[in-house]
């Protein structure tokens, strides 16, 4: 019967676990029950995701710009949110809803990130200045001088395999905030003030890792 | 629905009609995970199963429908609270209306037939 409770997520481990061993014990776990545990697994996996991701908003947080015509002013194509727990990039402008299909294969256009996800945050990308990218680019947007956006599959080099996110027209002006545990294993971003924004974001992570002693080589960074 | 209208028992999907009865369960007071069962199994003659009778806890409590009492060994009793009530009443209102418009229009229909 424990067994079939660890499908459930830990939070709801702690808070349900007992007494739904209790319920276990007094009714008993035919296939009927251990499906419906199954279903009840899944259920609680996405209403964590759910809740966990913050309400989509169409203003605030640090913006990402998409240079217009000549002389015209940029558009915001996105957003990056920074909330207690995580990292939240919205990508929205209405020239880029078509062009990127989920940025982390979940919803489309928004990609949440846990902080203590979060290894580091650079203030440059050295290697947004590429002409060629060494890899393979997906659902992306690429015209050189104008607008990058998408994402990178690595096909060479030490990081042969790896997913990367691009969203930048200005290389001196990019974020390259770097991860593990997920889908992609940076983002680079173009912002208005990579050093501020850097620094944010860093302070975050730090903060929340000192909270939850998590990310150390953030916490004494 | 509108963003003006308070949410009801029919947000929540495959989980509105195990919400029925897990609050009118506990109209009659506080009852533990395995006694809602039990009950809702009395009255109804419905066979609810945990995960979805945990599904439909975790979706009551925090919307303030139900409230969690302390544990007593490893069971924790729920009890209805007034929202849920009020939410339960409004849920029920709605089903009355269902219920005699559908009555009104079967004995129009097949007058001969027993109610």
């Amino acid at each position: 019967m424990k067994a079939l409770l660890r499908l459930y997520p830990r939070a709801w481990r702690a808070r349900y676990g007992d007494e739904m061993l209790d319920v276990l014990e007094e009714h008993g776990t035919g296939w009927r029950t251990r499906l419906d545990l199954l279903r009840g697994a899944l259920d609680a996996h996405l209403s964590l995701r759910r809740r966990e991701r913050p309400t989509p908003q169409t203003t605030g947080g640090i913006p990402i710009h998409q240079p217009n015509d000549d002389g015209a002013p940029s558009q915001r194509i996105g957003r990056i949110e920074i909330t207690p727990t995580s990292l939240v990039v919205h990508m929205g402008g209405d020239r880029l809803l078509g062009v990127i299909c989920g940025l982390s294969g979940g919803v489309k256009g928004q990609l949440t990130v846990p902080l203590e996800h979060v290894t580091r945050v650079d203030a440059s990308a050295p290697e947004a200045h590429h002409r060629v990218w060494k890899g393979w680019t997906v659902a992306a947007l690429n015209l050189p001088g104008r607008v990058t956006v998408g994402r990178v599959v690595h096909l060479f080099g030490d990081h042969r395999g790896e997913w990367t996110f691009w969203a930048m027209h200005d290389a001196d002006k990019v974020i390259a905030i770097h991860l593990h545990d997920e889908f992609y294993t940076k983002l680079v971003i173009e912002v208005d003030d990579p050093g501020g924004v850097a620094a944010e974001i860093t302070r975050a992570v730090s903060s929340g890792g000192a909270a939850r002693g998590l990310n150390p080589a953030l916490a004494h960074g | 629905m509108s963003e003006h209208q308070p949410m009801g028992l029919s947000d929540l999907g495959r989980f509105s009609e195990p919400s029925l009865l897990v609050l009118a369960s506990l109209v009659e007071g506080p009852k533990h995970g395995y006694a809602i069962m039990q009950d809702v199994a009395a009255f109804h003659g419905t066979r609810l199963e945990p995960g979805t009778l945990y599904g439909v806890l975790a979706r009551l409590e925090p919307r303030g429908w139900i409230e969690a009492l302390p544990e007593a060994g490893r069971r924790r009793p729920y009890r209805l609270t007034e929202a849920g009530a009020e939410v339960l009443r409004a849920h029920l209102g709605n089903l009355e209306r269902v219920v005699d418009t559908a009555r009104a229009r079967l004995s129009a229909a097949h007058p001969g037939g027993a109610m």
